[in-house]
C-alpha cells in the first residue's frame, strides 16, 4: 500500500541555509500525525514541499504516491491550510464556496454550507471581518469540501483562543470520524496534540528526529527514578535521552526495548508531551523506528 | 478562474474607471470647448494660410493654459495601471499568503497567473485604447498650434503609443511585485522604471529609431516647407567661413558675441539696434542653417516603432513573470 | 446516553479514561444492557479526540465483553457491572484494620500509611497480582 506520505532524502535548500536536510519519513495511511519541533525546525518547509508550493533541493517526496505535488489531479485530493489562514479579505464566504467549486472538480459545496450554519458564521460576511476562530474554520471547512485523502494544516491553532481551539479540534476530528483520511499538523503547542494526533514526526534543526505512533514511542521509553548511577552502571540496552541528576538520586528518560524489572528503580510511563520535551531538549538525541514493525502494529 | 479575477479586481475596476473616466469627461468637456474656439475663432483658418498668427495664437494659448496642468495627468495615466494594478497583481496575494490557498486549489500556478495576466491585461488595454483616443483628438488643435505633432509631449499623448506604455507599465508592474512580494517596493520600482525607460526613449532613442533628413537653407531668407510638420530634432548656423554662429538655431546676440561677429558695430549702453543697424554685418557673414529633422511622413512609422519597442519589453516582463512566479516563489 | 469528560492532568491515558467512565456509568445504572453506546463520530464531536482512541476504548470493553460492535449499526451495552459494595466484605475489612493496628505500632503516621499502600497496591497491580 503507497503511503500518503513519504519523503526519502528530502532537502530543501534557501540561499545558504538548509531549511530540511536528508529527512526521510513514512506516514501510514488513518492516522492523524503531529508534526511537531521549534521554529525554524523546517515545519513549514516539509509542509509547502508535500503541496508543491517549494520544490526540494535534494531527494523526493510522494504524496498519495506522486511525486508531482503541483498537478491538479493530485491536489483535488489534498487539502491544505496554510500559516494563519489566507482568505480573500473582501471575499464573502459565499463567494469563497463559490471559488473553490470553481477550482476543484470535487467541491462540496453543500458540506461547506452546511458547516457555515452549525457554525453561525453568515454566508454574506466578509471573510476580512470574521473573528480568527471563524477564520480558521472557514479555511477548514473549505479544505474538507474538497474532500481530500490527506490533509495538511500549517499551524492551525497558533493563533486561535482555547475555544476556538477545542471548535477547530472538534471539526477535524469529525472528519477524520467520518472519511478515515490522513492528517499531518504542525504544531509547537503539544499540549493540545496530545488527544488528537496518534502518530508524531519530531523536527529539529532540519531533521527529523523522532518519528512512530504515539502508543509506540510512549511504550518504548520508561521515566526512571533511582539512587545516583554513572552511564556504565545502567543496563547496556538502554539509551538515556534526558537526564536530571542530583548527589543521590538520578531521573532519566530512557528508551528501553524491554519492560524495566529491576526494584532498585521507581519506573512510571512518560507521558507524550514530557517525551517530545525530552527530545527537543537534546537535539542530538534521535528514535527513529523503521516503519515496519510500526505498520505491523496497526 | 476568470469569475475568481474578476471577483477579486471589481472594486480596483471600478476606481480606476471613474479616475480614468472622469479624466476623459474631462478632456471631452474641454475638448469640445477647445475645438469650437480653434475652429471658430480664426485661429485654424490663420495658421492653415501659414501665417504667424501672433496675436489670435497668443489669446487662445490665453485662454486655454489650464489645459497644461491636464497634459501631465494624461501622460501619467498608463503609470496610474502600472501602479494600482500592476504592482498589486502578484504582490498583494504573496503579502496576504492567499497564493498559497490559490495555489493548492485543483489548479496549476501558470494557468493561474496566465489568467489573471489575460484578464486585467485586457482591461487595462481597453481602458488605455479609449483613452488613447479620447487624448487623440484632444491633441488636434494643438498639433496645429504646435505646427507639429511629433515634438516631445504631443507624440507622446496621441495615435498608438499610450496603449503601449500603458501595458508596459502593467508588465512592469506585475514583474516587479512578483520580484518583491510586497506591493509598496513594488509600486515604488514601477515608478522609476516607468520614467526613466519613457524619459530614455523619448530623449535618446526615439530620435534616433529612423534616419534624418538634413537640408540647408539661407538664414536670412524664407524658411523652405519640407520639414512642415515634421520634428527638427537639431539646428545649427553656419557662417560662409563655416564658423559655427549658433548651435540651436536662434539667431540673436549678446554684447560679447555682437563685438566679436560685427565689430564694425558699436554701441553704448541703453541703446536699442534696429535691424537695418544690424543688416549689413549679417550679409557679410552669409549666414546659413542646416537642419536635421524627421519629415511629418515618419509620424506612423515612428509611433510604431516606439509602440513596438514598449510592447516588446511588456512581453518580455511577462515572460520573466511567468518565470519567476513559477520557479521561485513558494 | 453517557457524556464522557476527559482529565488531560490525571496523567491517565485518554482511552482509559473512556474505559472507566463507562465502566462507572455501568456501575450506577446509568447504563444497562441493550443501551447503545454513542457513536465514535458523536464522541469526537464532543470531546475532540482521535476517533482511534474511541475505537481502542470500545475495542477494549469488547475484549471484557462489556459490550458487543454491530457492523453498520453501532456498539451495545452486553451485560451490567455489579455495583461495588463495601458492606459486603466483612473479613477483608477485618483484615485491613489489624494491618493499620500494625502500622501505626511501626510508628508509620497516616501519610506514610496512604504512601505505603498506595506504593504497595500499584506495584501488585503492575506484577499482574491484583
Amino acid at each position: 500500500m503507497t503511503a500518503p506520505l513519504e519523503a526519502s532524502g528530502l532537502g530543501k535548500r534557501y540561499r545558504r541555509t538548509w531549511a530540511l536536510e536528508n529527512c526521510s519519513v513514512r506516514l501510514p495511511a488513518g492516522r492523524v500525525a503531529a508534526l511537531v519541533g521549534p521554529n525554524g525546525a523546517g515545519k513549514t518547509t516539509l509542509l509547502h514541499l508535500a503541496v508543491g508550493l517549494a520544490q526540494p533541493t535534494t531527494g523526493e517526496i510522494r504524496v498519495l504516491g506522486e511525486t508531482n505535488r503541483q498537478s491538479p489531479d493530485l491536489l483535488a485530493r489534498v487539502g491544505f491550510v496554510a500559516q494563519d489562514t489566507p482568505l480573500y479579505k473582501s471575499f464573502t464566504t459565499n463567494d469563497l464556496v463559490r471559488m473553490g467549486k470553481a477550482l476543484n472538480p470535487t467541491f462540496d459545496v453543500a458540506m461547506a454550507e452546511a458547516r457555515w450554519r452549525e457554525l453561525g458564521i453568515p454566508p454574506d460576511k466578509k471573510s476580512g471581518e470574521l473573528s480568527g476562530g471563524q477564520r480558521a474554520q472557514v479555511a477548514l471547512a473549505l479544505a474538507l469540501a474538497k474532500r481530500p485523502e490527506i490533509l495538511l494544516l500549517d499551524e492551525p491553532l497558533a493563533s486561535l483562543d482555547p475555544l476556538a481551539r477545542r471548535g477547530f479540534l472538534q471539526t477535524l476530528m469529525t472528519a477524520v470520524a467520518e472519511t478515515g483520511m490522513t492528517v499531518l499538523l504542525s504544531s509547537h503547542l503539544l499540549a493540545d496534540l496530545e488527544r488528537v494526533c496518534d502518530y508524531l514526526v519530531v523536527l529539529a534543526a532540519g531533521h527529523v528526529q523522532l518519528a512512530g505512533t504515539a502508543d509506540d514511542l510512549v511504550a518504548g521509553h520508561r521515566v526512571v527514578r533511582g539512587s545516583r548511577r554513572t552511564a556504565d552502571e545502567l543496563p547496556r540496552e538502554w539509551s538515556v535521552v534526558d537526564e536530571q541528576t542530583t548527589e543521590r538520586e538520578s531521573l532519566l528518560l530512557v528508551r528501553t526495548p524491554a519492560p524495566i524489572h529491576d526494584p532498585s528503580f521507581d519506573v512510571s510511563t512518560p507521558s507524550l508531551e514530557e517525551l517530545v520535551l525530552a527530545y527537543l531538549a537534546h537535539p542530538g538525541a534521535g528514535a527513529l523506528p523503521g516503519p515496519e514493525p510500526m505498520e505491523a502494529v496497526r | 478562474m476568470t469569475w475568481l479575477t474578476w471577483r477579486q479586481h471589481r472594486a480596483l475596476f471600478l476606481a480606476t474607471g471613474l479616475v480614468v473616466g472622469g479624466l476623459c469627461l474631462a478632456m471631452l468637456m474641454l475638448g469640445q470647448q477647445v475645438h469650437s474656439v480653434f475652429h471658430t475663432g480664426g485661429l485654424e483658418a490663420c495658421l492653415k494660410a501659414g501665417a504667424g498668427c501672433g496675436d489670435l495664437r497668443f489669446a487662445f494659448e490665453d485662454r486655454f493654459r489650464s489645459m497644461q496642468l491636464l497634459m501631465p495627468l494624461v501622460l501619467a495615466c498608463p503609470l496610474l495601471i502600472g501602479l494600482f494594478w500592476g504592482a498589486p497583481l502578484v504582490a498583494r496575494e504573496v503579502e496576504q499568503g492567499t497564493h498559497r490557498l490559490v495555489w493548492t486549489q485543483s489548479t496549476t500556478r501558470r494557468r493561474w497567473l496566465l489568467a489573471k495576466l489575460a484578464f486585467v491585461g485586457a482591461v487595462a488595454l481597453v481602458v488605455a485604447a479609449a483613452f488613447a483616443l479620447t487624448s487623440s483628438w484632444f491633441a488636434e488643435p494643438f498639433n496645429t498650434i504646435n505646427g507639429s505633432r511629433m515634438s516631445s509631449g504631443l507624440f507622446d499623448l496621441q495615435g498608438i503609443v499610450p496603449i503601449a506604455y500603458t501595458l508596459f507599465a502593467f508588465a512592469l508592474g506585475v514583474a516587479a511585485g512578483a520580484v518583491f512580494g510586497r506591493t509598496v517596493p513594488a509600486m515604488g520600482v514601477t515608478l522609476l522604471g516607468f520614467v526613466a525607460s519613457r524619459g530614455l526613449v523619448g530623449s535618446l532613442a526615439r530620435s534616433r529609431f529612423l534616419p534624418t533628413k538634413v537640408m540647408t537653407f539661407a538664414t536670412l531668407g524664407r524658411e523652405p516647407r519640407t520639414n512642415f510638420g515634421g520634428w527638427v530634432v537639431d539646428g545649427r548656423i553656419l557662417t560662409r567661413t563655416g564658423e559655427v554662429f549658433s548651435s540651436n538655431g536662434n539667431l540673436n546676440f549678446t554684447p560679447t558675441s555682437l563685438h566679436h561677429w560685427c565689430p564694425s558695430i558699436t554701441v553704448n549702453s541703453g541703446d536699442l539696434l534696429g535691424k537695418g543697424d544690424l543688416q549689413p554685418c549679417l550679409d557679410g557673414l552669409g549666414l546659413r542653417t542646416i537642419q536635421t529633422f524627421h519629415p511629418a511622413s515618419q509620424y506612423w512609422a515612428l509611433q510604431g516603432i516606439e509602440a513596438g519597442v514598449f510592447l516588446l519589453a511588456a512581453a518580455g516582463l511577462v515572460v520573466f513573470t511567468v518565470w519567476w512566479v513559477l520557479r521561485r516563489v513558494t | 446516553m453517557i457524556t464522557f469528560r476527559l482529565d488531560g492532568r490525571s496523567g491517565v491515558a485518554t482511552y482509559l479514561q473512556l474505559v472507566q467512565q463507562v465502566k462507572q456509568a455501568l456501575r450506577l445504572g446509568v447504563l444497562g444492557p441493550g443501551d447503545q453506546l454513542p457513536t465514535v463520530k458523536e464522541v469526537v464531536a464532543q470531546v475532540a479526540i482521535n476517533p482511534n482512541t474511541v475505537l481502542k476504548a470500545y475495542r477494549e470493553l469488547e475484549h471484557e465483553g462489556l459490550v458487543s460492535a454491530r457492523p453498520g449499526v453501532g456498539t451495545f451495552v452486553e451485560r451490567g457491572l455489579e455495583k461495588a459494595n463495601v458492606g459486603r466484605h466483612p473479613a477483608l475489612r477485618r483484615d485491613l484494620r489489624r494491618w493499620l493496628a500494625a502500622a501505626e505500632r511501626a510508628g508509620l503516621d497516616e501519610e506514610s500509611v496512604l504512601a505505603l499502600f498506595n506504593d504497595t497496591f500499584r506495584e501488585s497491580r503492575e506484577e499482574g497480582v491484583a
